[in-house]
């Protein structure tokens, strides 16, 4: 049959012509060249990042808001860190081994990781910058997380270094929560060299093992960071705050732009790389440029950032469950998602982020919009038409949005509400003081539900900022400390139930961020947590300026 | 005048012990937990009472007051609550950052709007007058932010040829620093101007109707000589006093046109110190600001006997 098929098209052979040797060589020279490229980018150049305000401090989880953090973990780096997926993965760990008890954690280091003064990672760092963190005197702002005060009364009874390489922590108990507690980006865990401080103690500057090393800062001007050049990069692909982190771009200027109109005019001009989360309302004018000069490219994503509207439970009409109910029933949470991220982000009534693993269809199941349900629930919880004032900032343009469509909606189903805006500050202390009626609010990404559902949930005897004061809901969440993850998924579900029961506040939408950046920045990728992560990123100085093809 | 002066200055020390006390109270009087803003959304009572309590904000108010005030003696304006940054020295920063930029954009005011203001009245009810009149009433509506973002989009943008925005410090590099303050500086001096035009104009109208106006004309005295030796020195001297109240509120900072240039200055420095509740950094930079207010007026005391010779101290 083959020789058969061979009579009729006899094969064809080509002889090994010299020129065709030259350009299968160069065309796989190319291609290598255009891979390696793409695979490592450039090094070199600096990138210009608006921020809107001046960081706090460079004293990692001390003295900080989101600017210094987004800023600090570009120095410094912890044990752990979270991946795209917001679950948690070794960073400056190789490996973790958790005892059978859950009480001991080891965490065995990776070798050749260098501190910006050029001395090598070993376990005694570890313990001195752990130590220094749990010791009050610091001001470690998450403390009461590691020292059996916070609420769910973990404590690290000790930490060691069991040889050069490997650290272990010893815990009261058990918390499968631990991992994700040290890698919170609000509270850094970064592991910093004892000369980042004074000989007395005093916080001097970050030596850490991060990509960038801390270049001058200006107060008020801005914060320059330099490449660090021996950084020691784990070997996956960049993933959150871990895997591939290799930086390429010389200088990161952190320029403060308080004013979002002059950051926009600022990207324009070329004058600054990158804006990111912009305000909705910016959304539209940018993507216009962007069609029609491209000269900037936008990045859309959802974030773990949870929306919400505040009911106060000590209120006496507004703390009965009818009229909580009669709120929900009154708000069409598509619409509001839509008014106020443009259609970016679904409605989210869940604690449980739609972004997060742990999200299913029941928590999809909110109290279906019915405003004429609402006006006889609302009745019926002896509502006679009483001005309800529901509080809102400026600030957070997200939170204003919210508070228009929800008085609107609200209105339409037969309640007189007023708004009242406030300065972010005002609002926030009326909001620790209970001094609110209705509270156009947020709260900012978590990784893991529990810890969302952990800082909404509470004795309110204890702390007036605890929304949902209910003795289940409260085990619930404490047994979200150590569950599996099939039992993780069961409790949530039985929280969500409940919740929906009870309605304690009114959870909107996980927030929609858009990213900006001019043509020429490469590798760009924004994430969940709403920050910028500026490793991995280089830039082609070949497309400065010059309008997409 | 050494008298004057010196009663002047003994009067600052009684009036800035009035008004530490009105800030000191007032501040505190606005809704608003600087330990909440310092914690964010990971708190709790316990860890706000901590910070409360490490802030020295547990103590009463009249006993934070008097710690403040025994500081203040020794010079110690205290520490920023949010950046732990010595307030005297963050003080003196920002304001040479402002010296920089205000003192450029009053003068250029200054000298152009005299003149225009002179021109305008001498001219008065001719086209020039109505020129100057409509170009300053624009200047004056039109609200300084928006003037800077218009300039931000045409000489940063649309024709780049300037920064949008950020600061060099004149010592470091004198071109750079010029090409920063090109921007903000002529944002300020489009709406000082108008003030100042106005102001002058209204002046030497009034002065133009004065007997000895008429009588230097009789005299046969040149036009130039009667509108610079006898219209400017008269209307002059009450357009000082405008001329110093508004150096002062420069010099306190501008707040708008520093936040829409990110330029690090006074003004800016106050308002994100009120949006942190940042008590010592408000107290400290308010109580200087009245002090260069107190200080400038008396500047202007001083000087106006040079040019309104029936004023004399006394």
């Amino acid at each position: 049959m083959k020789q058969a098929l061979n009579d009729i098209h006899p094969p064809v052979r080509l002889r090994p012509q010299p020129a065709y040797i030259c350009m299968l060589i160069a065309v796989c020279l190319l291609i290598y060249t255009d891979l390696t490229r793409a695979a490592e980018g450039k090094t070199g150049g600096e990138l210009v990042i608006a921020i809107s305000s001046d960081i706090r401090s460079t004293n990692p989880g001390v003295n900080r808001d989101g600017n210094t953090d987004a800023v600090l973990y570009h120095i410094v780096e912890s044990l752990v860190a979270f991946a795209d997926d917001s679950s948690v993965k070794p960073l400056l760990a190789e490996r973790i081994h958790i005892s059978g008890d859950g009480r001991t954690y080891q965490f065995t280091l990776r070798k050749g990781v260098y501190f910006h003064n050029g001395t090598e990672l070993k376990a005694e760092h570890v313990v001195w910058s752990w130590r220094r963190l749990l010791d009050p005197a610091t001001g470690f702002r998450c403390l009461d997380w590691y020292d059996g005060q916070g609420n769910t009364g973990l404590r690290i009874e000790e930490i060691k270094a069991t040889n050069d390489y490997q650290v272990e922590f010893q815990l009261n108990k058990a918390s499968s929560l631990f991992l994700h507690r040290m890698a919170n980006l609000q509270c850094l865990t970064g592991i910093v060299h004892p000369d980042s401080v004074n000989a007395d103690g005093t916080w001097k500057r970050p030596v850490g093992t991060g990509p960038y090393s801390l270049g001058k800062w200006k107060r008020g001007e801005g914060v320059y960071l330099h490449r660090f050049r021996r950084y020691s990069s784990r070997s996956e692909a960049r993933d959150g705050l871990t895997g591939n982190k290799t930086p390429y771009l010389d200088t990161l200027f952190f320029r403060i732009t308080p004013d979002p109109t002059a950051a926009m005019a600022a990207l324009f001009s070329g004058a600054v790389d990158l804006l990111f989360a912009v305000p909705p309302s910016a959304r539209h004018s940018l993507a216009d440029r962007a069609q029609r000069r491209g000269d900037i490219k936008l990045y859309d994503y959802l974030t773990l950032d949870w929306t919400t509207l505040l009911i106060q439970s000590d209120h006496p009409l507004l703390g009965k469950p009818t009229m909580r109910r009669a709120i929900a029933h009154a708000l069409a949470h598509n619409q509001i998602a839509e008014f106020s991220t443009l259609g970016m982000a679904p409605a989210n009534a869940s604690a449980v982020q739609s972004i997060s693993p742990y999200f299913n269809e029941k928590h999809t199941q909110w109290l279906d919009y019915n405003p004429q349900k609402a006006r006889q629930l609302s009745l019926a919880a002896g509502y006679q038409g009483e001005e309800l004032v529901l509080q809102t900032n400026r600030k957070y343009s997200y939170m204003f949005d919210n508070a228009i469509a929800i008085q609107a909606m609200l209105h339409a189903a037969g309640f007189n509400v007023r708004l009242q805006v406030l300065d972010w500050a005002s609002q926030l202390s009326n909001f620790l003081k209970g001094e609110f009626q209705l509270s156009s609010f947020g709260y900012s990404a978590r990784s893991h539900p529990a810890l969302l559902f952990g800082t909404f949930t509470g004795d309110r005897g204890v702390s007036l900022n605890y929304q949902w004061d209910d003795p289940i809901a409260r085990s619930l969440v404490a047994a979200l400390e150590n569950a599996s993850e099939e039992e993780t998924h069961k409790i949530l579900d039985q929280l969500f139930t409940r919740y929906r029961e009870q309605v304690p506040m009114i959870g909107l939408y996980n927030d929609h961020n858009t990213d900006v950046t001019r043509r020429r920045v490469k590798n760009y990728q924004p994430w969940a947590f709403g920050r910028p992560r500026l490793w991995g990123v280089w830039l082609d100085e070949t497309l400065a300026g010059k309008p997409d093809p | 005048m050494i008298r004057y002066m010196g009663i002047k200055l003994a009067l600052l020390l009684p009036t800035l012990f009035v008004v530490s006390a009105l800030i000191f109270g007032l501040i505190r009087q606005i809704p608003g937990d600087p330990a909440a803003i310092l914690l964010g959304d990971n708190q709790n009572a316990a860890a706000l009472a901590a910070v409360n309590e490490e802030l020295g904000l547990n103590d009463t108010v009249a006993a934070q007051y008097f710690s403040w005030l025994s500081k203040l003696g020794s010079g110690d304006f205290g520490q920023s609550l949010m950046t732990k940054e010595a307030v005297l020295p963050a003080i003196g920063k920002r304001f040479l950052v402002t010296l920089q930029v205000v003192l450029p954009a009053f003068l250029i005011a200054v000298f152009i709007a005299l003149p225009a203001g002179l021109a305008a009245a001498y001219y008065q009810k001719t086209w020039i007058d109505r020129l100057i009149v409509v170009v300053a009433t624009f200047s004056l509506s039109v609200p300084s932010f928006w003037m800077a973002l218009l300039l931000i989009y045409q000489f940063g943008i649309d024709w780049p040829i300037l920064p949008t925005g950020g600061f060099v410090d004149i010592a470091s590099d004198l071109r750079e620093a010029i090409r920063h303050l090109i921007l903000p500086v002529t944002a300020l001096v489009f709406v000082e101007i108008a003030i100042l035009t106005r102001i002058m104009r209204a002046s030497a109208i009034e002065v133009m109707q004065q007997d000895y106006i008429v009588h230097a004309r009789a005299k046969g005295i040149s036009e130039m000589q009667v509108v610079f030796k006898h219209v400017f020195p008269n209307a002059f001297a009450p357009s000082l006093t405008v001329i110093g109240l508004i150096l002062g509120s420069l010099l306190s900072g501008t707040a708008v046109i520093e936040t829409v240039f990110g330029i690090p200055g006074l003004g800016r420095f106050i308002v994100d110190a009120i949006y942190a509740r940042d008590y010592p950094v408000i107290q400290g930079t308010l109580l200087f600001v009245v002090a260069i207010y107190l200080l400038v007026n008396l500047l202007t005391d001083l000087l106006y006997p040079l040019f309104d010779p029936r004023v004399r101290l006394s």
